[in-house]
């Protein structure tokens, strides 16, 4: 009988030893993982803050903020001005395509146009000439993505430059850009030439590419 | 040739530029809001509002405010490309309701780029004899089998029906509708349905307008005939449904009776859910069953009597200490034993309620304790072969031999004694808890004595093989000491013999020079023998030996001679002989000296035998089976002397 609890007291001790290596093993295989995570490598962007501020007239405009973040509050750029009856964001690739902001109709009826991106263009209805500045960051690069087809993207950067110059990256891929401004104003990519003459900021432009992309844009 | 190829390069710029031109922009959307109503009432959030296949580019919208709606986004159409973007400008859109066709009522249904769009929508499109009264196209004018109270809500029974309408005929009248038969109406809705509005209409004249179209005129010339079966029985959920066939097949729905309809369900008593009159699920009230529990009155399968024992309190019984179960006092009278003449019960409570047998020979236990006791029979045969095996090496001394078999031994003991308590314990929890199930209020005693026992167990077989040990060896140490000093003893006297048998034996030579002596010496042959054993003595002495034969011979010659009268004669006549007899019983009486301290020794050894067999207690000791353990601390003093 000695024998055998003296052997329970071992195995036990036995026990208590191999979870206690476990344990150990087990923290230590956490903590190296830890590290592994924490060791991912991140992008740094450079930033600064500014304010970018875009004026409307009234009519159709085809706008973008360079500086705000890529979920920018609706109602933090524009600022619940009466100046604005609608503003439209084009969404190709998906059931609903336009997604619409108002504030000219009944409060019961729903807007599926909340938050603004530097990345994306928007047409603006106003009823009168209009400025909106709004607060934000000068971010040194900005990926645009766009689709096959037409897109509405923003131009984040506060360069102003030829057409050929800011789409050089995108040159392969893109049919012809466009912006409004009491007109629509058309570059065409084969020839280099057309009628939008400069890319400025504060404006969105249609993009028609044969394929979907990446559009790097700098400030 | 430069002329030519300048106006080709010219012509096809011209060509590149005119194909991009046509890569149009996408139009704004029309965007449509507005609200709806279905079957009277504003349609519930949930609701999904889409437009027909027809466009099926526009969007849906999912109701999140009660009767309204949007916005609902229907893409433009570029003109100046081949494909459909979206819904060309100017069309007008029919509107669904959870995929149902609706009456468009007024506001703008036609699609304008970059336009919001107010629309008000009915829902189901209306059809004279679908029980519904339709306030924006039906009337009592129009269909008095809806509208006949008047007042624009119907209430007309849910029958079986056909798009045909009642024509005319004023309303009034009782339920079930007035007015004769013959076929017409009832295309209204379908009319509603294909009709649109560039701006919004007034309510009048749409009605009026509808009241025009009652002689149902469905596209193309036909007239939609719906034959629907009965009802089904109204869901849990509130419907009911029916299937719909236009007997005409004009393969369109204008007319078409709604198919699923509200209704009140009839609780029964197998829905699964607590509804009706019952008091819990599919129990209670005056249609189901009694609900089970401790006072309904029945006795539900977990009680014992009707709502006492098991999960209700304890039954009444004669053994329960209160005056109950028609007892005329406390547990006595009645159905219980008779009372005394105090009206006290006779009887005391049974101390054990449980009827089992305790003897395990009458019960499951008793294949259990015979392998308990076949286990422990070979447990203990075997701790026998191991105290053999103990006795039998001889590579052990005797002390560690004993030890060896003490401790085995008390393990054997132990080993049953445990065994037996825990059968017993065992027994006892299967007889309390399993067998009978008399009650758990103690079983974490039981618990506890079964962890304990273990563990006390283990610490008193290490305390006693503790205490045995000292002992052993604190016998050994004395037993030691002992024969050390006895040894000592026996040196000295040894010693004092060797010199009185030298100096017998110089002597003895000294009386040779004697002639007349050793002539008188020489009839006493037993002086020459104790000569010559002196002499062998002698050289036993020196060569460290113990010749105790040699020893008991000369004794005993010596004996003889002393106790011989011719050679106390002879001692009387030679001083020379009286010494060497004086030598010689001095001789003897070390001798006798000597052999006390075997006698001590054996004695001494005896009794550190008998304390050391209290405690180690071999079988030899008992003189029945163990003879050679036995020698090892018999000492035989008899032989050493």
């Amino acid at each position: 009988m000695r024998h055998h609890l003296a052997r329970a007291q071992i195995i036990l001790l036995g026990t208590f030893i191999l979870f206690s290596t476990l344990y150990i093993l087990f923290a230590l295989e956490s903590e190296l993982a830890g590290q592994a995570t924490t060791g991912t490598r991140v992008n740094i962007t450079n930033s600064t803050p500014i304010t970018c501020s875009v004026s409307v007239v009234p009519g159709r405009n085809t706008v973008s903020w360079p500086c705000i973040s890529t979920t920018e509050p609706l109602s933090d750029v524009l600022n619940n001005s009466p100046a604005v009856d609608a503003m439209y964001q084009y969404v190709p690739g998906t059931s609903d395509v336009w997604r619409v902001h108002t504030e000219t109709l009944p409060n019961w009826v729903v807007s599926d146009l909340s938050s603004l991106s530097r990345r994306v263009g928007y047409v603006l209805i106003a009823n009168a000439a209009a400025t909106f500045p709004v607060g934000g960051l000068n971010v040194s690069s900005t990926s645009v993505p766009f689709l096959a087809g037409w897109s509405l993207v923003g131009y984040p950067a506060f360069t102003t430059r030829s057409p050929a110059t800011a789409f050089s990256s995108i040159n392969l891929t893109l049919t012809e850009a466009r912006t409004y401004d009491s007109g629509f104003l058309s570059y065409i990519n084969v020839t280099q030439s057309g009628t939008l003459t400069e890319v400025t900021t504060g404006r969105g432009y249609w993009l028609n590419s044969t394929t979907s992309g990446t559009w790097v844009v700098d400030t | 040739m430069g002329g030519g190829h300048v106006k080709r390069t010219i012509l096809v710029l011209l060509f590149i530029i005119c194909t991009v031109n046509v890569l149009a922009l996408p139009p704004l959307p029309t965007e449509f809001y507005g609200n709806i109503t279905t079957r009277g009432d504003p349609a519930a959030v949930g609701g999904v509002i889409s437009v027909s296949t027809a466009n099926a580019s526009c969007a849906s919208f999912t109701m999140v405010n009660v009767g309204a709606f949007g916005l609902l986004t229907c893409p433009g159409n570029d003109t100046e490309t081949a494909a459909t973007e979206g819904v060309a400008a100017g069309t007008e859109i029919a509107f669904l309701y959870n995929g149902q066709p609706t009456a468009f009522i007024s506001g703008d249904n036609t699609t304008a780029a970059g336009t919001f769009k107010y629309v008000l929508l009915s829902h189901p499109i209306p059809a004279c004899g679908d029980g519904f009264c339709d306030p924006y196209f039906e009337s009592n004018a129009t269909c008095s089998v809806d509208c006949n109270q008047g007042n624009g809500t119907g209430n007309a029974t849910n029958t079986t029906t056909t798009g045909t309408e009642s024509g005319g005929g004023g309303g009034g009248g009782g339920s079930g509708g007035g007015g004769g038969g013959g076929s017409g109406g009832g295309g209204g809705g379908g009319a509603a349905a294909s009709s649109s509005s560039s701006s919004s209409s007034s309510l009048p004249g749409i009605v009026s307008a509808l009241a025009g179209l009652t002689g149902v005129t469905a596209p193309f010339g036909c007239t939609e005939e719906w034959l629907c079966t009965a009802w089904t029985n109204c869901t849990i959920e509130g419907l009911q449904q029916r299937d719909c066939e236009d007997q005409n097949f004009c393969g369109t729905q204008n007319s078409k009776p709604h198919e699923v309809q509200s209704c009140e369900y009839t609780p029964t008593c197998f829905d699964e859910i607590l509804n009706g009159e019952e008091t819990d699920v599919d129990c209670g009230g005056s249609k189901c069953e009694v609900c089970p529990g401790c006072n309904n009155g029945i006795k539900d399968p977990d009680e014992e009597g009707v709502d006492c024992g098991g999960s209700c309190r304890p039954c009444d019984s004669c053994y329960d200490g209160e005056q109950n179960y028609g007892e005329s006092g406390v547990d006595c009278g009645g159905p219980c034993p008779a009372c005394t003449e105090a009206g006290v019960a006779i009887l005391e409570y049974p101390k054990i309620l449980c009827e089992k047998p305790l003897n395990p020979l009458r019960n499951d236990a008793k294949w259990f304790l015979l392998l308990v006791l076949i286990l422990l029979l070979a447990r203990v045969y075997l701790y026998k072969k191991e105290l053999k095996w103990i006795k039998e090496d001889q590579l052990l001394d005797e002390f560690k031999r004993a030890r060896y078999y003490a401790d085995r031994r008390r393990e054997m003991w132990l080993f049953i004694l445990v065994t037996i308590v825990v059968t017993l314990l065992s027994y006892l929890y299967y007889y309390e808890f399993l067998l009978c199930a008399i009650g758990y209020k103690y079983l974490w005693a039981f618990l506890l004595v079964l962890v304990l026992v273990p563990i006390v167990v283990y610490y008193l077989l290490r305390a006693i093989t503790y205490s045995d040990t000292r002992k052993l060896a604190r016998l050994q140490a004395e037993e030691k000491t002992h024969e050390t000093v006895l040894h000592e003893l026996m040196i000295f006297e040894n010693n004092q013999i060797m010199e009185i048998e030298q100096d017998i034996a110089h002597m003895i030579e000294g009386v040779g020079t004697n002639v007349a002596l050793v002539t008188e010496l020489q009839k006493f042959p037993e002086l020459k023998a104790i000569y010559q054993d002196i002499v062998r003595l002698h050289d036993e002495y020196h060569t460290s030996k113990t010749p105790t034969g040699i020893e008991k011979d000369l004794c005993d010659q010596v004996y003889a001679i002393e106790t011989n009268e011719h050679f106390e004669r002879l001692a009387d006549e030679y001083p020379e002989i009286t010494v060497i007899y004086q030598k010689l019983a001095l001789l003897y009486h070390h001798y006798e000296a000597k052999q006390q301290l075997y006698d001590e020794l054996a004695s001494l050894k005896k009794q550190t035998r008998e304390k050391f067999s209290d405690e180690v207690k071999p079988p030899a000791v008992e003189g029945d089976d163990d003879p050679d353990l036995d020698d090892q601390f018999s000492g035989d003093p008899e032989e050493d002397s």
